[in-house]
């Protein structure tokens, strides 16, 4: 298997060939984006009607929001949060909303889902901080959130229960360095933890303290007790993959989009899936795709059917969507600043942008489409610019999760 | 959607006979031309309401916001484009086609000259790096595009090397002696790190460059085949920037199109004017001064074997100011869409970094060794901020966010 995983992740140093750029085509562009609410099919705009989005973001004034909003970005409702958030979340069967702070976060806010009140704001405990990113159990009763532990610099498991007002109840280690994103196993058992192995230290900020010696992981744990059950690598030579955004499907399989923290020119595979009792498969894709990416993916989800994955990179301007039976890249497209994504139901997906847009991904007719708010839709150059910039400015930039519920 | 992008083309394609028009006439035909092309899109505003408000802000003091003044962008998008990356990149290619001439003709007599004559022709040919190393410094600027492409900004200045992969590759490549490995199929597989400017400047600016040609001849192949290289590449760049890129510029929302609209187009080219100032700040000057004085590692500076270091910051800035400025007789950059305080603080700011700059009068290599240049360069390097920060507000003024996530992300 580590053979399969060095024949498809490309592993190049400094070395490249270049194909020429006139047989190259251009990236498939992005349709006129005003006309495009009209042209979505009835199911599509059924589910979109019938959407929420969740995600953090921040205004042109650089303040911070915990924004609840409809498919074509209009505010439902919002809320001031005391610093940038990283990852919200939804409960699975209440009215109400998780968002952690972004690392080193010093916060998570449970908010009301359908007033966007503040119900109540959870520090982490002394000498520790969150990573951004949580969930709660399939039951509803437990939260659950990566944390580190500042003295050690090891990765925690933290474990909150809704019925003693969240206080913790189970606290282990989460077999890694920076643990990141977090997600649950069908039966709601195992926890999956992607280690994105860079040791962070509060007092230096974000800087990353180890590069060279990183090791990110992929770690399957029992939810309650901790218990190691199986922990995969990369290639020794893929050390600095930073393991950091995952998603899984109800097989189970884990589809994983990662960071580069190594030398600017090297060529590296950034997307890979992973089932039990395998070695992490990376996903091939042509060495433009990868490049264009720029070493960084900025969260990656699974469409309904757990077949496809669309991932996002920002820096690149990309979103990439990905074949994760066939493991190959099937679509890539142009979307400035794209980070956002989700599953929209059995359609397709949603991204978000730090321009303040929101699109609709089309699998069946591998298009994007911009979902515009009303009020940017009609007559825009009839509006006082006084009232339109009011409009403007409100539009917020979408940070780096979105979460929906239909 | 298709009946807009064609009118679109339409349009666009008459702004531009229009203009090329102008450009050869007199000022009032240009002033007609634009009379005209604003006639047309104000009787086209029923259709595609959008473009209807083309307007710039010089005279005003508050902003249109981007979106509602798309048609304004987009004549500065093509302007840019035209005026000035296109004409860069010509000149890039010019001067590395001229460096290709002259490390030919320096090979040709390397070993029937006499030193007299090789000492004359090496001076010939390290002018001719140095005519390319600017007109590289003044398109360095530009990441998307084109030389996205099978990383090709890193191909033509491999720069910062951190771990010596230049001085290592180049030797490698040298002791090989593999005629396989020059030819232009070959030369592809190299690594990047020896494909551009800073492989050749080593093999010009050493100790003993003839002595190394002498004895090592194969050198001056390497030579060769990396100005070849350099030289092919810089035409590339030049036609695909005029046949593919800027068919984008001008019709932005073209189906299967590189951007998605104009303020798209907007974007990108303004991340080139605004996010470069911070990299020479944090890696032209900064890194090179470290935390104190006693901490100074000159080699660190971007061209110190031939001591253009200072060279390089003025050509940056220069090339900077006439993106923002225009490089058109209508002065058509940027400043042309932000309101006159804000084009005064910005141009002021211009005007401190290159003050700064200009009290360094030994090279920049010598001058970060005492403690005067050392003030000085810091000097530049706020400067330098400022400049970043009022350029990046007055965007951002114009409702244009050059980027959230992908400047910050986790």
């Amino acid at each position: 298997m580590l053979t399969q995983a060095k024949q498809q992740g490309v592993i190049k140093k400094n070395h490249l060939i270049i194909p020429s750029f006139s047989r190259r085509h251009f990236l498939k562009g992005l349709i006129c984006s005003a006309c495009a609410p009209y042209s979505l099919s009835a199911p599509i705009k059924l589910e979109l009607e019938k959407v929420k989005l969740y995600s953090a973001a921040t205004d042109h004034k650089g303040d911070h929001w915990l924004v609840i909003a409809n498919a074509k970005g209009e505010t439902l409702n919002q809320l001031r949060l005391p610093s940038r958030a990283h990852q919200v979340f939804k409960h699975p069967s209440l009215p109400l909303l998780c968002v952690v702070a972004r690392r080193p976060g010093k916060y998570l806010s449970l908010v009301h889902l359908n007033t966007g009140t503040l119900i109540k704001t959870i520090s982490p405990s002394k000498g520790y901080h969150f990573y951004g990113h949580g969930l709660f159990t399939h039951d509803g009763r437990y939260l659950v959130t990566s944390e580190n532990h500042i003295e050690s610099g090891e990765g925690r498991i933290t474990i909150r229960d809704r019925l003693s007002e969240f206080s913790i109840v189970y606290q282990y280690d989460s077999q890694g360095i920076g643990p990141h994103e977090i997600k649950l196993s069908t039966d709601g058992l195992v926890l999956v933890v992607a280690n994105g192995g860079i040791k962070t230290h509060p007092d230096k900020g974000r800087e990353k303290l180890n590069l060279n010696t990183m090791r990110p992981s992929l770690v399957y744990l029992e939810l309650l007790t901790g218990k190691l059950l199986e922990k995969v690598s990369l290639p020794k030579q893929l050390h600095q993959l930073s393991i950091r955004h995952i998603d899984i499907n109800h097989h189970d399989q884990v589809v994983i989009a990662m960071q580069y923290q190594g030398d600017i020119t090297d060529q590296v595979a950034l997307m890979g899936t992973h089932n039990r009792g395998e070695d992490i498969r990376l996903l091939n894709a042509p060495i433009n795709s990868y490049l264009a990416m720029k070493h960084y993916c900025g969260s990656v989800c699974f469409d309904f059917s757990g077949m496809y994955a669309a991932a996002t990179s920002p820096k690149g301007n990309r979103v990439t969507i990905w074949d994760t039976v066939k493991g190959n890249i099937i679509d890539e497209l142009r979307c400035r600043d794209a980070c956002g994504v989700a599953a929209l139901g059995k359609q397709g997906f949603m991204v978000s942008s730090g321009a303040g847009k929101l699109y609709h991904y089309n699998i069946e007719h591998k298009e994007i489409k911009q979902l515009l708010p009303q009020s940017l839709l009609t007559n825009s150059s009839q509006m006082e610019p006084q009232i339109y910039t009011q409009i403007h400015s409100k539009r917020m930039a979408w940070d780096n999760h979105l979460s929906i519920s239909i | 959607m298709r009946f807009f992008s064609a009118l679109n083309s339409v349009l666009d394609l008459q702004i531009n006979q229009l203009q090329l028009g102008s450009s050869v006439d007199a000022k009032p035909a240009r002033f007609n031309a634009l009379f005209l092309a604003v006639c047309i899109f104000s009787i086209c505003a029923i259709g595609y309401a959008n473009d209807s408000n083309a307007a710039i802000n010089s005279d005003q003091t508050v902003h249109l916001m981007a979106d509602q003044n798309e048609a304004a962008w987009r004549i500065f998008n093509i302007e840019t484009v035209e005026n000035y990356v296109i004409p860069s990149y010509k000149n890039l290619a010019n001067a590395n086609s001229n460096l290709y001439l002259a490390t030919q003709a320096f090979c040709k007599i390397l070993k029937s000259s006499s030193i007299v004559q090789l000492q004359e022709n090496l001076t010939i040919t390290k002018k001719a790096f140095n005519r390319s190393m600017d007109a590289w410094q003044l398109i360095q600027n530009v990441h998307f595009g084109p030389i996205e492409i099978g990383i090709r900004h890193h191909s033509i200045q491999f720069w910062p090397d951190k771990k010596n992969h230049i001085g290592k590759q180049l030797n490698r490549l040298i002791t090989a002696k593999n005629e396989a490995s020059l030819t232009v199929d070959g030369f592809e597989k190299n690594s990047v790190s020896v494909k551009g400017l800073p492989a050749v400047e080593r093999l010009l600016f050493n100790d003993a460059p003839l002595e190394m040609f002498k004895e090592k001849p194969f050198t001056c192949e390497v030579l060769q085949g990396i100005s070849r290289y350099l030289s092919d590449t810089a035409t590339s760049l030049h036609d695909e920037w005029v046949t593919t890129m800027l068919p984008q510029f001008k019709d932005a929302k073209q189906l299967d199109g590189y951007f998605e609209d104009d303020i798209d187009a907007t974007t990108a080219l303004l991340k080139t004017l605004v996010e470069p100032i911070e990299v020479i700040r944090d890696l032209k000057i900064d890194r090179p001064l470290g935390s104190k004085f006693e901490k100074v590692k000159f080699k660190r500076l971007e061209s110190w074997r031939s001591q253009r270091s200072l060279t390089n910051l003025q050509l940056n800035l220069q090339s900077l100011e006439d993106f923002f400025i225009g490089t058109d007789s209508e002065r058509k950059g940027l400043q042309s869409l932000l309101t006159r305080n804000e084009t005064a603080e910005i141009q002021n700011n211009f005007k401190l970094v290159k003050n700064e700059i200009a009290k360094i009068k030994v090279p920049l290599e010598e001058a970060i060794q005492t403690d005067a240049g050392y003030r000085t360069a810091k000097n530049i390097s706020i400067a330098l901020t400022q400049l970043h920060k009022s350029l990046e507000d007055a965007i951002g003024h114009s409702g244009i966010r050059l980027g959230f996530n992908s400047r910050d992300g986790d």
